[in-house]
């Protein structure tokens, strides 16, 4: 699971924990209250007492009934004015121009401000109101005060009024630290007791975070259709007839502390053709990485190394440096990613002694822009690549840009990714006619998962390229397709 | 129902400290401000009004459609004024627990005077309409959930009426539907129930 598909859905749950209050509130009579003739300062106490009680179920209006009583029977009653002020700010019958500041802060990302605007209340005396510790926690949450963001959630926690949108983000705290048991936990805890979407919103948190595990494997079988097998570098030219392809996928992911911290994954694929032999193909690989994460922006490190076998022979290896993340802004979600790989090509039986020329290293650089989240999420992104082989007219360097789109339903996801690449090469090529080759592609796919239950998911997947050159009979077209069954297995 | 006030006003006969909230509880429950009832029957049991407060109060908590509040409000045992009692059944019959609401006003009809007689009689003509149709299974469920929700909120007197219509339901299908986990959760919650009382 992403961090994007867990992070997506907390402006809506934000969003709508504030709809939740105001929906579920009920009348509440916030006028001047006249003092008795003559206190009673123990039938005062018992109001206060009754007023708890009620205020305790998410009885409002019967709470303000008596705290009024308490107030008429004793003015000098702090507790009780404190109560009474609470619950006709919450009804949004008390201007609170503080309140309102940090609100609109929060709904428009600007959590310093929120936190300047609310720490005084949070700190203050007397037990700060559940509506206050509600978006003081989710300010901190989403600064990345982890630990401080939930003492204020468990306060708002234990309010009926907040306990929902409260539970919501005690999970994404519980599933940021790891522990996706507890996550899910309070995911359907805030399920059971909300309405509406925050209820949709807590549902399909709760079942992200029951798949959220530390130690995952996954197998994948897979069957489709190549229409053009040959596009292996340096084996041959396009034009080679299509296949049918089948195999498999395995693969491991361990994070030991959830989202942040160490990871490592290791995996292998098979992919056959059924007349062709000769590209069967098979790769193994593993990467070790740390992600950071603070707030809603994250850094990742990995180092990888893979190989490939083409044939059941040695075709490649390659060491791989790789940094990502990405950084919230105020209009949209700010993406980089740089790597450095060093690959290495291998003749073979099948692969020509020419292919060795390719060796060498490769730069890869991308900038994002993304919008939305949860149920659709744009992004759009710009990457280059540049390839430095033994030979200059096998070098490269690429640029392009390039769009991803995603709809996630309550149990599928569609992907759409598009991408244009202008490719030109090092030098003049002597089996070109001495032209230095330049090349177009464009490409595009589209994918669908269908999660079939907790476990088991069903993909579909089409996509296609098409590639101009300016040398001639480098054109070509290449469409395929596939589908498959994904099994997945959290072990810890 | 103005026999309520009647009721209360003749309790306050021997007058104390908590009589005062008693009679402003019956005023407001007159006048139809419930909310304010509830809370001087509230205040009224806490300065030492007795028993007879909480039945007030759960008589609020069924004007307020508050109804599981005021079955547990209201206790187990049959209240002593059929005025109360009626009040009991209505609470059941709102939280969903017909035959606990139908035994009640069973018990009761020859009690009531003629008008609450009227509303009785029509209440459980409607009860047997409701317990006439086809069990569905998924009815039987909603009472076990209850009643387990009810025993882990602390409320072992509620979740012993929802275990016993979850059984009284159960039974009344050819498959005695879910009847011998109904059977468990009625002892569960008698012995919590007992548990809490002894405690007391």
């Amino acid at each position: 699971m992403s961090l994007d598909a867990i992070h997506a859905p907390r402006a809506a749950a934000f969003a709508l924990s504030l709809w939740a209050w105001a929906a579920g509130a009920e009348p509440i009579d916030c006028s001047k209250v006249e003092p008795a003739p003559a206190p009673d300062p123990a039938a005062a106490r018992a109001y206060l007492e009754v007023g708890d009680a009620e205020w305790r179920q998410g009885r409002t209006a019967t709470a303000a009934v008596a705290f009024r009583e308490a107030i008429r029977l004793a003015p000098s009653s702090a507790p009780a004015r404190a109560r009474l002020l609470g619950l006709c700010r919450e009804s949004g019958q008390a201007p609170d121009e503080d309140f309102d500041r940090a609100v609109r802060a929060v709904e428009e990302g600007r959590y310093e401000e929120a936190l300047s605007v609310l720490g005084p209340r949070f700190a203050g005396k007397d037990a700060p109101d559940p509506a206050t510790a509600l978006l003081y926690g989710i300010s901190l949450y989403e600064r990345g005060d982890d630990a401080a963001a939930k003492r204020a959630l468990e306060l708002a926690a234990q309010s009926p009024q907040t306990a929902d949108a409260a539970s919501v983000f005690l999970g994404l705290l519980a599933l940021r630290s790891g522990d996706s048991e507890r996550a899910a936990s309070m995911f359907d805890r805030a399920d059971r007791g909300a309405e509406g979407d925050l209820a949709r919103t807590a549902r399909d948190l709760s079942a992200l975070a029951k798949r959220d595990v530390r130690l995952a494997v996954s197998l994948q079988a897979e069957g489709g259709y190549d229409g053009n097998v040959s596009l292996y570098p340096g084996l041959s030219g396009p034009g080679d007839l299509g296949d049918l392809l089948f195999g498999g996928t395995v693969s491991a992911l361990l994070r030991p502390f959830g989202q942040r911290g160490p990871y490592a994954v290791a995996g292998g694929r098979l992919k056959n053709f059924l007349t062709i032999d000769d590209y069967g193909l098979a790769w193994a690989g593993g990467a070790a990485g740390y992600r950071f994460e603070r707030g809603r922006n994250e850094l990742q490190v990995e180092y990888a190394y893979d190989g490939i076998w083409l044939g059941f022979q040695p075709f490649s290896h390659a060491h791989q440096l790789q940094v990502d993340g990405a950084l919230d802004l105020p209009f949209a979600r700010l993406g980089a990613l740089a790597s450095a790989r060093a690959e290495t090509y291998l003749p073979s039986q099948i692969a020509p002694p020419e292919i060795a020329a390719y060796s060498g290293p490769t730069f890869d650089g991308e900038a994002s822009l993304g919008w939305g989240g949860g149920t659709m999420e744009l992004r759009l992104r710009y990457r280059g690549q540049l390839h430095r082989s033994q030979e200059a007219d096998r070098s490269w360097l690429d640029h392009g840009p390039g769009a991803r789109a995603l709809v996630a339903f309550p149990s599928s996801r569609l992907v759409v990714d598009a991408q244009v690449i202008v490719r030109t090469y090092g030098a003049e090529d002597p089996g070109f006619e001495g032209m230095i080759r330049q090349d177009q592609y464009l490409d595009g796919a589209i994918s669908f998962q269908q999660d079939l239950d907790r476990q088991w998911s069903l993909y579909v997947s089409v996509g296609g390229r098409q590639a101009f050159s300016n040398v001639a009979n480098l054109d070509y077209t290449r469409l395929y397709g596939s589908a498959g069954m994904i099994f997945t297995a959290g072990l810890w | 129902m103005p026999k309520l006030l009647t009721v209360i006003v003749a309790s306050l006969l021997a007058s104390g400290p908590a009589d005062d909230h008693l009679l402003q509880g019956a005023r407001a429950f007159r006048a139809g401000r419930y909310a304010e009832a509830l809370v001087e029957f509230k205040v009224a049991e806490k300065m030492g009004a007795g028993p007879d407060a909480r039945a007030y109060a759960a008589a609020a908590l069924v004007k307020l459609d508050r109804p599981e509040e005021a079955v547990a409000l209201f206790g187990p045992k049959p209240a002593a004024d059929p005025v109360l009692e009626f009040y009991r059944a209505l609470a059941c019959y709102q939280a969903r627990l017909f035959t606990c609401a139908d035994k009640a006003l069973e018990a009761a009809m020859g009690r009531f005077g003629p008008r609450v007689a009227e509303e009785a009689k029509a209440l459980r003509a409607q009860i047997q309409r409701t317990l006439s149709g086809e069990i569905q299974a998924q009815a039987v469920d909603w009472y076990l959930q209850h009643g387990e929700d009810a025993l882990q909120a602390g409320q072992p007197g509620l979740g012993l009426l929802y275990a016993e219509e979850a059984r009284s339901l159960g039974g009344r299908r050819k498959d005695c539907h879910r009847c011998a986990e109904a059977n468990a959760l009625q002892a569960k919650a008698k012995a919590a129930a007992a548990a809490t009382e002894a405690r007391r």
